[in-house]
């Protein structure tokens, strides 16, 4: 903190006389050259710390500048700047001093007199803050990270940083708020501290201690995808992926937790292990600091079966034929993965292999000798010893010949009796007969006969028969024979038999099927009244020949295949038909009902047979409708117009009798008369008025009659063309009109209508005139 | 119309004699102390008849409606002379007649509307 001119600067102030130089100068020139060289005005002083004073001035007025000077006001020349500079700054100047300036201007004729002179005192030396909010972070083993704030001086402001480790600078940072410290001992704890230094090398306090520890060393990360193989009943291959960081330089490999070795590689055979045993194996990295890492995943592997499976024993091989010789052995153990399979040698070649204990080995020449040896494999293909020998010698006997002739009779319903012609067998005889039902052997019998028993009735049996010599050999099997035992139920009952006469001497028959599981039905029987008349394999039967209009009775019996009936079916009767028809209708008359419609009526005609089944109606000779009833409605006829009628009947057999004698009408016409004309009304008396008119007319059906309305109220009807209305009020007027009705009923319209008036009251005589007119006395 | 009652009346003659009557029945209209209040007085004068018992055939009359007053001045009335509806009365009043000399006659009326002849006409003067 102390500086060079400690002691001198802190309360003097240095008076520097100021010096004319401009004798000289005005010495060289005339007034008008020293007007020319005017010095620069403004000089200021001004300080920018405790080392430095900054100056300022106004430029020469003069036209040639080449350049300023700056003196201490002592006379002693600072510098030299050129015309454009307006600045300078004295630097390495002692604290808290005063020092006085002026400033001069030269060109190529001299130097200027001084300017104004300016002072300015030094700045107290003051140190930099001390950097605040120290941080330190272990980013590794060796590294330090350091920040901080930033200190300020608010005079020459932070040239520096410093950072002391343990109380000894390790660096300078400059203008860095921070700092990585490196080369450093793992896991050690480290005191930081930093101070600042400002523009005049001025070094403030330090700041408060931060203690940090770098990180202690880790160990590799573990090995990754370690897999275990068997490779045989002692070893088991291992390998696995290097970690992808860390200064690896081996492995450690673990069996069941336990270290066995270390390795340099990535892989690993463990050897010396027991047979068909399960290890479990994990792999630790080791660095070069002797650090382990974490155990890998785990990975287990089982070492083969070192065992085979235990020698066959008791190996047995027998003839049982020409061409065939069973073997059968002992069962072999294997007590970590059992038997599989045994492999079965004939004459020291393997001839198959097999599950089970025992093999039937065909296809051997006969009376030839085969040697035999059994070894048994255990789970994982390992083959034990193979056992001792067993032989046998084929036989070299021919078998007896084949039964032939086989017949096969049933014999009731759960019986079939068999017969063959005998077989032979020259070199031991025939010891007995196999008899076979549907393939499977059902007895044995030692004669060329069996009955066998205890069948299901209606059923076929399908038989054959072998013969078996003296030394077991069996023939051929016969050829085949089939056979179905008896049927011991009938058939059901024909149902639903029915009977329908189609002609005079004709009626059909038929009903719904029986049923018979077992036979089925090979026959109907259908009887007439009690007699058998005919058998049918269908279901319908036609009954031809007969009477007309007679009635039968039938029933039908079905028959199965073993002859056995059903019961009745229901009685079904019909009647044969007559053959005659019916009689002609009479009395058919024909009215017409309106414009569109003429009804008809007849009187019923007769059929004692088979009854009126229905009517024909003809219109003019062509068939309109049928009824089943004596009337009809002939409708949607023209108006006005004339048809002619016939009816005929239809019996119960379809049969039509004559058409009956013609009946006519007219339908009605539809349209009223015209209105009557010219009507008049003419008063008779006090209560009568007289009506006349001009006829009206109706081409189709004429006048029949005229309304008379008085008031529009109907008042009478008339044949004739005039009305006497009586019975009036007295001199009344009244209004009249007349309409015609014609032969249908209709009426026309109306006339026009007229008004008259009965004749008024009678008294027309006045009375007589007053008399004894006379002037009243008041 | 069946029945024509003026024509009737224009075929009736006034065949009687007028006879001129001084009416001493006759009295001013005016205050009760017979002064007269106007320059020109007017007066009243009470009639009086019998009613007629037959029709003018003769047959008995029952269906006698009314009666009606003519009266002209100078002359005998006719069909167009002053003529009052004066109901079923027989006495009746006239009033605001001028002086001078009035002829008076009445008809009767029967229900149906026919008029009688005219009754005698009765001349009176009239007059203070």
């Amino acid at each position: 903190m102390s500086g060079p001119h400690d002691g001198l600067v802190r309360t003097s102030r240095f008076r520097f006389a100021v010096v004319l130089l401009a004798s000289t100068a005005m010495g060289l020139g005339s007034p008008n050259a020293a007007h020319a060289q005017q010095p620069p005005t403004n000089v200021t002083a001004t300080a920018a710390s405790s080392s430095r004073i900054d100056l300022a001035w106004t430029a020469s007025s003069s036209t040639f500048v080449s350049g300023y000077r700056i003196y201490y006001t002592n006379g002693t020349l600072l510098g030299e700047v050129g015309p454009s500079t307006l600045s300078f700054s004295d630097t390495g100047l002692t604290a808290m001093t005063q020092y006085d300036y002026y400033v001069t201007m030269f060109n190529f004729a001299g130097e200027s007199g001084p300017s104004n002179t300016a002072s300015a005192v030094t700045l107290d030396p003051t140190p930099p803050s001390t950097p605040a909010n120290l941080q330190g972070t272990a980013v590794s083993t060796t590294e330090i990270d350091l920040s901080w704030n930033a200190a300020s001086d608010p005079e020459t402001g932070i040239q520096d940083y410093v950072v002391y480790r343990d109380g000894l600078e390790v660096a300078r940072t400059g203008t860095n708020l921070s700092y990585r410290d490196s080369g450093l001992t793992p896991d050690t704890q480290y005191q930081y501290r930093v101070s600042a230094v400002n523009g005049d090398a001025i070094e403030g306090a330090t700041s408060s201690p931060v203690n940090v520890r770098t990180l202690p060393p880790e160990p590799p990360p573990p090995p990754t995808s370690l897999t275990a193989t068997t490779v045989s009943d002692s070893e088991i291959d291992l390998s696995w992926t290097a970690p992808s960081t860390g200064d690896v330089i081996g492995y450690r490999v673990y069996r069941n937790g336990n270290p066995v070795d270390n390795t340099a590689g990535t892989s690993y055979r463990d050897s010396g292990l027991q047979g068909f045993t399960t290890y479990t194996y994990t792999v630790t990295a080791l660095d070069g600091e002797g650090l382990e890492s974490e155990p890998s995943q785990p990975a287990q592997a089982t070492t083969l079966d070192g065992t085979p499976p235990t020698q066959p024993q008791s190996l047995s091989a027998t003839a049982s034929g020409a061409t065939t010789i069973q073997l059968s052995w002992s069962p072999s153990s294997d007590p970590e993965t059992g038997v599989a399979v045994y492999v079965i040698y004939r004459g020291g070649v393997e001839i198959t292999q097999t599950t089970g204990t025992s093999y039937l080995d065909t296809g051997l020449s006969p009376a030839t000798t085969y040697g035999y040896r059994v070894s048994a494999v255990n789970g994982q293909g390992l083959e034990g010893q193979r056992s001792a020998q067993a032989s046998a010698t084929t036989f070299d006997a021919t078998g007896p010949t084949t039964p032939e002739n086989l017949t096969a009779t049933a014999v009731g319903t759960d019986r079939i009796d068999l017969d063959w012609s005998p077989s032979s067998d020259p070199e031991t005889g025939i010891a007995g007969y196999r008899i076979y039902r549907n393939g499977v052997l059902v007895a044995t019998s030692s004669q060329s006969s069996y009955s066998d028993s205890g069948l299901a009735p209606a059923t076929e049996y399908v038989y054959q028969v072998s013969a078996v010599n003296g030394q077991g050999l069996e023939s051929d099997r016969s050829d085949s024979v089939s056979v179905t035992t008896g049927d011991a139920t009938a058939p059901t009952t024909p149902q639903d038999l029915g009977a329908v006469a189609v002609g005079t001497e004709r009626i059909d028959l038929s009903w719904t099927a029986s049923q018979d599981p077992e036979t089925g039905v090979a026959v109907y029987r259908v009887f007439r009244d009690g007699s058998e008349i005919g058998t049918t394999t269908q279901t319908v039967y036609q009954d031809d020949g007969l009477a007309p209009a007679t009635t039968y009775e039938y029933n039908v019996v079905a028959v199965n295949g073993d002859g056995l009936e059903s019961e009745a079916s229901n009685t079904a009767s019909a009647t044969t038909l007559d053959g005659t028809g019916p009689s002609t209708p009479t009395d058919l008359s024909a009215t017409a009902a309106g414009t569109d419609r003429i009804d008809l009526t007849w009187a019923a005609a007769e059929d004692p047979e088979t009854g009126i089944a229905l009517y024909r109606i003809f219109r003019d000779g062509a068939l309109i409708g049928t009824t089943d009833q004596t009337n009809y409605q002939d409708t949607g006829l023209s108006p006005a117009t004339t048809y002619e009628y016939r009816v005929s009947a239809v019996n119960g057999e379809g049969l039509e009798s004559g058409l009956s004698e013609p009946a006519s009408a007219t339908t009605l016409d539809g349209t009223g008369p015209t209105a009557p004309t010219d009507l008049t009304a003419e008063p008779v008396s006090q209560t009568q008025i007289n009506l006349a008119w001009t006829a009206s007319e109706d081409p189709e059906s004429g006048v029949v009659s005229y309304n008379v309305y008085r008031d529009n109220a109907l008042v009478g009807s008339v044949p004739g063309t005039s009305f006497a209305d009586t019975g009036l009020d007295v001199g009344t007027s009244y209004n009249y009109s007349v309409s015609a009705v014609n032969g249908e009923g209709i009426e026309g319209d109306r006339s026009d209508g007229v008004t008259a008036s009965t004749f008024p009251s009678e008294d027309q005589i006045p009375p007589a005139p007053p008399t004894g007119l006379r002037v009243v006395q008041p | 119309m069946w029945h024509d009652r003026n024509s009737r009346l224009r075929g009736t003659a006034f065949a009687g004699a007028i006879a001129l009557i001084l009416a001493s029945g006759c009295t001013p209209d005016g205050p009760g102390d017979g002064v007269p209040t106007h320059p020109s007085d007017r007066y009243s004068i009470t009639l009086e008849w019998d009613a007629p018992t037959t029709d003018a055939v003769g047959r008995p009359l029952d269906d006698l409606a009314g009666y009606r007053l003519y009266y002209s001045e100078d002359s005998a009335p006719e069909s167009g002379s002053e003529m009052i509806d004066v109901g079923d009365v027989t006495r009746f009043t006239v009033e605001g007649l001028d002086a001078g000399t009035y002829v008076f006659a009445v008809t009767a009326l029967d229900e149906d509307g026919n008029e009688s002849d005219f009754s005698d006409p009765l001349p009176v003067e009239v007059g203070p």
